[in-house]
């Protein structure tokens, strides 16, 4: 009984407010009392040099975006000599080998907070610029296949890395790649051309991060947050 | 083999035109923080965070992007910080106004009232009558902006309205 009453009284509190045409106009015409406010000029004159500084700085990131591109080639050019065929459906090395592409669309937008507006295979990605100062600079969608695999490069301090992740089912583990678990998560990682390349699954999907300079202690703390970000919608 | 795919097609968000959405997302920051001190951080942090990086977007919703941002930055920021004591700008309303039935307020200290009785709104209510009523969005545009749906935006509208109303004296 005391539980039917309490409900009843959810039932009540959650229903609209019985239409009252005058209330809401009395309303409306109080908050369009407001329409006059404007913002502080100083507000304005912030925002403005903000958004000068970030056109300037824009030629410079793109100019170099390309640079990178371009000795991202070179080293495609040498990883499709060597890459195998892949008779059995697509290789967790060919998904990296992706890596090695320039980017061909812009990089993508942040959405919620910690993920960017970007997804691939119902897995996205993450916005790794607030917690870890890798910024999304580019991005690239391949089909590997008949598997749809969505890259995205991440800058910091000069450095660049490729995450690729492949869409449908996934991607057999590579053989005799070094194994390590961590928080639960099986990544195998490997060296292919001086890149370090680690894979690990998440919901179901392969995800493949590739590049330069990069130490695998520093990839596992990324792919560690990430799977937090996911958390508890899904984890690998 | 690898072939590349086109990818559905994205607008860059223009930071030439963001300039024009200053009024509006500082009138619906205000709404949301009851402080011009606190609006006027709120919007600048959304506004940096937003030309960070170029954006893109699918739709031509620049402003209903940035309210989404706005609307982030202040529930991870700002909504901490609002629980902290703080002094509040507004003129003293420990009365409470006489009955009014007109349509139309009398526009003496209305803007600071309604302010009051904006920010005195529980939040889901606070951030729809921002969104649509502050900032001027559509119910689409708001429902998007504040990942609902146009239903929840109109219901809750109705009964924020009624609230600013009731707060500021309304009696039928």
């Amino acid at each position: 009984m005391v539980g039917n009453t309490h409900f009843a009284l959810r039932v009540v509190k959650d229903m609209d407010p019985p239409a009252d045409p005058e209330r809401e106009r009395f309303a409306l015409a109080a908050l369009r009392s407001l329409d006059e406010m404007r913002a502080p000029q100083g507000l304005r004159e912030r925002i403005e040099t903000e958004r000068a500084r970030s056109a300037r700085g824009r030629p410079r990131r793109l100019a170099l975006a390309g640079a990178l591109a371009g000795a991202a080639a070179a080293v495609v050019l040498t990883l499709a000599l060597v890459l195998p065929g892949g008779a059995g459906g697509p290789t967790v090395v060919e998904a990296a080998g992706l890596g090695t592409r320039p980017a061909d669309s812009p990089a993508p937008a942040a959405a919620e907070p910690g993920l960017l507006d970007v997804s691939s295979g119902g897995v996205t990605f993450p916005d790794w610029e607030d917690g870890f100062g890798w910024r999304a600079v580019g991005r690239r969608v391949d089909e590997l296949d008949g598997h749809r695999a969505v890259t995205v490069f991440y800058e910091k301090g000069g450095r660049r890395l490729a995450y690729t992740i492949v869409a449908g089912e996934a991607l057999a583990w590579p053989d005799e790649w070094k194994q390590t678990r961590w928080a639960g998560h099986r990544y195998d990682h490997a060296r292919q051309d001086g890149r370090l390349v680690v894979t690990w699954r998440r919901r179901g999907r392969t995800c493949v991060v590739s590049g330069g300079g990069l130490e695998l202690e520093r990839v596992l703390e990324l792919a560690g947050a990430e799977s937090f970000s996911y958390w508890p919608m899904g984890r690998s | 083999m690898l072939t590349a795919v086109t990818d559905e097609p994205l607008r860059e968000l223009e930071p030439a035109r963001l300039g024009d959405h200053i009024d509006r997302l500082y009138r619906a920051a205000i709404g949301l923080c009851g402080s011009h001190a606190d609006a006027e951080d709120l919007v600048q942090e959304t506004y940096l965070q937003v030309l960070r990086k170029p954006r893109f977007l699918r739709s031509d919703d620049d402003l209903g992007y940035l309210m989404r941002v706005l609307r982030n930055t202040f529930n991870s920021r700002y909504r901490t910080a609002a629980r902290r004591p703080r002094t509040v700008e507004i003129e003293d309303h420990s009365e409470r106004p006489e009955p009014r039935t007109s349509v139309r307020p009398e526009p003496a200290a209305e803007v600071a009232e309604v302010l009051a009785a904006v920010t005195a709104l529980p939040p889901p209510y606070r951030e729809t009558v921002a969104a649509v009523d502050l900032a001027g969005l559509s119910y689409r545009e708001a429902a998007r902006a504040l990942r609902t749906r146009e239903g929840t935006v109109m219901s809750r509208l109705h009964r924020g309205r009624a609230m600013v109303a009731d707060a500021l004296g309304y009696s039928s």
